[in-house]
């Protein structure tokens, strides 16, 4: 019953013992993958099996993904240790990272629209834009995620270097995060994702550790060349995206709850001065993705301790920007997005909520969920909904039950 | 012909009141939320409602915000004390504004409200007079 109330967004009702989610209000965050210990919500992922339909496969890892092992173990250990689990080729997207932000910098300086700007590589944080901000929707930054534009280009690459087609490569995320599935299965005609699946951290976790130990006893990733550029992996720092940008009139917010929050700020106008909000859903960005196994803070020493390691604290220079040259800038990338209702009967619609205001009005407002839906108010419109009885909740059923008491005479029938 | 008035509420703004910014405008969005009415409708109506309400915190000392829902359309109507509106042509025009700088370091004062409210709505009336203040009437419809 935990993930009853952990739903940031109430769309988890228990009915029967059992918990049900109304998909129309889910924002695919994963807390409730997060909090669920008897595995009633599993997270949209694929497995090995998915993949055996390509030819050549292409594992690209969240940056996350680095920061899951011992602190001694580097990127490029594990990278080639990643290829060893099955895949014909791996890449990292470091570079990409820093190419983003290189445009994401100038986007955010010659912006001219209302601000704050958002920034749109956290799923959910579009997702919940895109459903109950619709006219934030403009303050998204319309731009590629390095995923996806390291994805395209190494199936570009393969294609050309082997000569077969697109369609027979497989390009598969190493994921932290239930999202990123979702917006991978979803195609839209404007933009879809490059990748063809995502297998989350914590399923090729085992695979990939004991392979990790083989290649660190047999050394033989020194002969291995990752183009890894320890500025990119910033990006996956909480507050790395303003940092990288090195835009000082900026704020970062993580959490579920905060970016609701904070939201809600922008909404009425309060951050107006500031130039760029930097939105994760989980706490301490990607490193607290739900399909993690390390825990998040041990996560973010090891991602310190490796940006450390390269020791570079600014784009470094000289290097070719790989992807200089492309448009990573998609206008009209992200569209509003509500179920399309049928023009609705004003008169009916406000009879409803008042019965659900007095439905409201009668009801203890502890929000105990023993009802099965989370708050109060969520109870009151399930009842006005037809859903549930009032009976259904308990203090009012207690309470008639102690008036009953009180009137019940004691003694024996017919005295 | 007069339509049925299914919803009516009076919001008050006061002017300066910075910290309750855009409160008035939160609240219609969230009853038209409740209702259930098209979230393209409430979008409009909220940016409507927003833009009208900033106007009153920066520049006018009080105003009432009348909210009617019938059943095809919702009408503000927003009568302020103020100090009036000298050229109505020219304040209608984008990209114009008499914010002070202290108002533009907050990031207002960009000159597109009047502007993006008559863009988001159906039906636009503003009159004022100097010295005495502003009322605006907008519609928005519903379906």
């Amino acid at each position: 019953m935990a993930c009853l109330k952990i739903c940031p967004v109430e769309a988890i009702r228990v009915r029967s013992g059992k918990a049900k989610m109304l998909e129309e209000k889910c924002i695919d965050c994963g807390e409730c993958v997060k909090i669920c210990k008897t595995g009633s919500f599993v997270p949209l992922t694929n497995t090995f099996k998915d993949f055996s339909k390509f030819g050549y496969t292409i594992a690209i890892p969240s940056l996350a993904l680095y920061t899951q092992f011992d602190r001694n173990i580097k990127p490029k250990t594990i990278l080639s240790s990643l290829k060893k689990t099955g895949f014909n080729e791996v890449a990292d997207i470091t570079r990409a990272c820093i190419s983003v932000i290189r445009t994401m910098g100038r986007y955010v300086k010659e912006y001219k629209g209302r601000k704050p700007l958002i920034s749109s590589f956290c799923p959910t944080c579009v997702k919940i834009i895109q459903m109950r901000y619709p006219e934030l929707i403009d303050n998204l930054i319309p731009i590629i995620s390095p995923m996806e534009l390291t994805a395209k280009e190494s199936k570009r690459e393969a294609s050309a270097r082997l000569e077969i087609d697109e369609s027979e490569i497989g390009v598969i995320y190493i994921t932290p995060c239930p999202s990123k599935t979702v917006i991978i299965s979803k195609k839209t005609e404007k933009y879809y994702s490059a990748f063809d699946g995502a297998i989350p951290v914590s399923e090729i976790y085992n695979t990939l550790y004991d392979a990790i130990q083989k290649t660190v006893k047999s050394r033989d990733d020194d002969f291995e060349f990752f183009d890894i550029s320890g500025f990119g992996l910033n990006f996956a720092r909480l507050g790395g995206l303003g940092f990288m940008m090195n835009c000082d009139n900026s704020i970062t917010v993580s959490g579920i709850n905060n970016v609701l929050y904070i939201l809600d700020e922008i909404e009425k106008g309060k951050l107006h001065n500031v130039d760029f909000v930097e939105m994760h859903g989980c706490t301490e960005a990607c490193l607290g993705g739900p399909m993690n196994i390390e825990n998040v803070y041990l996560a973010r020493t090891n991602l310190h301790n490796l940006i450390n390691y390269y020791g570079e604290s600014r784009i470094p220079f000289g290097k070719k920007d790989k992807y200089e040259t492309y448009n990573l800038i998609y206008e009209n990338m992200f569209e509003p997005e509500y179920k399309d209702d049928v023009n609705i009967d004003i008169k009916k619609a406000l009879a409803k909520r008042s019965e659900r205001k007095k439905i409201y009005s009668e009801l203890p407002k502890i929000n105990c969920g023993a009802c099965g839906s989370p708050t109060c108010k969520t109870f009151a419109e399930d009842v006005a909904e037809g859903e549930l009885n009032i009976n259904d909740c308990i203090i009012i059923t207690n309470n008639i039950l102690e008036e009953k008491l009180k009137n019940f005479e004691f003694g024996m029938p017919g005295e | 012909m007069e339509q049925e008035i299914l919803y009516n509420k009076i919001f008050r703004i006061v002017g300066r009141d910075f910290a309750n910014a855009g409160t008035v405008s939160v609240k219609i969005k969230k009853i038209l939320k409740e209702i259930g009415i098209k979230p393209e409708v409430v979008y409009r109506v909220s940016i409507c409602c927003y833009e009208a309400e900033m106007n009153v915190i920066m520049y006018a000392r009080f105003a009432k915000m009348d909210f009617t829902i019938t059943s095809d359309e919702v009408i503000i109507i927003l009568e302020d004390e103020g100090p009036g509106i000298e050229n109505i042509e020219l304040a209608m025009k984008e990209g114009f504004s008499t914010a002070t700088q202290e108002m533009r370091e907050l990031g207002f004062g960009a000159g597109l409200g009047l502007p993006n409210i008559k863009n988001n709505s159906d039906e636009f009336k503003i009159e004022s007079e100097l010295l005495k203040g502003t009322k605006l009437y907008f519609k928005i419809n519903l379906n």
